[in-house]
């Protein structure tokens, strides 16, 4: 089994509106980018969850390829960290190149303390994408959904359908570690 | 000085990114309007007179973002935008520009 590999970019935020600009290399040994995680790392201090403080935004392959513009977002300081999970990310890494973006603040200037903000890359050795692996039992699925609507009810059907995708997180990539 | 052209056909190429075509584009801004957007949706905005907009313009996009600070008011190189792109003019400006972009529309 390849090993999977975490790159974190993280920034600091010093004052309202901040633009933070990045570059990071990625050890050339990683062929693939499978997923992402933007997370305020400290600073905020809120009592409700703020949706969104700022956002990334990335290119990989030295510009050749745009694939994450995403939001971060702010805990409320009595709650924990809520959520593990990555986002799916499938980019094929050409070797020794440039990961370049930026980090645009949107918090309001009244409420605003300087911050620490991390993105976090996972990425693997192996070069085969995780989403053309996944597609053959995905199709042998659809067949089967299209047997059972030929022959049952489709609210029935609808309701089998919901049932499948909660059991499939037990095969999520994106899924770190489960909460207990 | 050196030549926004060749660098832009030189960097595009080094990308991989085929060009369909390149032109002048202009956004001429008015008093009393602080924020204009524009759609550049796969195209590129090269913005090449960074050095004639007042300090605290900000454009926004989403691939790049630029604040013009003090620091950055002389520099040559070229910012390029993609995406909805949106440019706020400071609030207290007495100045408004011209903002000359290189459009590149990509094959």
């Amino acid at each position: 089994m390849a090993a999977i590999r975490y790159n974190i970019i993280r920034l600091q935020v010093e004052r309202p509106g901040q633009i933070v600009r990045f570059q990071h290399k990625i050890p050339s040994n990683l062929k693939r980018c499978t997923g992402f995680k933007a997370v305020h790392v400290r600073g905020v201090q809120t009592d409700l969850y703020i949706p969104e403080i700022g956002w990334f935004t990335a290119s990989f392959n030295s510009l050749k390829e745009e694939a994450i513009v995403t939001p971060v977002s702010a805990q409320a300081f009595y709650e924990p960290e809520v959520t593990h999970e990555f986002q799916t990310l499938d980019v094929e890494l050409l070797r020794g190149q440039l990961v370049v973006g930026v980090y645009v603040d949107t918090m309001k200037s009244n409420a605003f303390a300087p911050y620490i903000v991390s993105l976090y890359l996972r990425c693997t050795e192996i070069l085969s994408s995780p989403l053309t692996q996944e597609s053959l039992p995905k199709k042998e699925f659809t067949e089967l959904v299209h047997k059972l609507q030929e022959t049952t009810d489709e609210s029935i059907w609808k309701e089998d359908f919901e049932e499948e995708e909660l059991t499939s997180e037990e095969i999520n990539p994106d899924q770190l570690c489960s909460i207990t | 000085m050196f030549d926004h052209l060749i660098h832009i056909h030189q960097q595009f190429k080094q990308r991989i990114i085929g060009i369909e075509l390149q032109r002048f584009k202009n956004v001429v801004t008015k008093p009393g309007i602080l924020r204009y957007e524009i759609e550049a949706y796969n195209e590129y905005l090269l913005l090449t007179n960074s050095f004639a907009l007042p300090i605290g313009t900000r454009i926004i996009s989403d691939t790049n973002s630029l604040e013009v600070l003090t620091s950055q008011n002389g520099l040559e190189g070229l910012e390029e935008f993609s995406g909805l792109v949106a440019i706020e003019l400071p609030a207290n400006t007495q100045e408004y520009p011209n903002i000359e972009f290189i459009q590149i529309v990509k094959e």
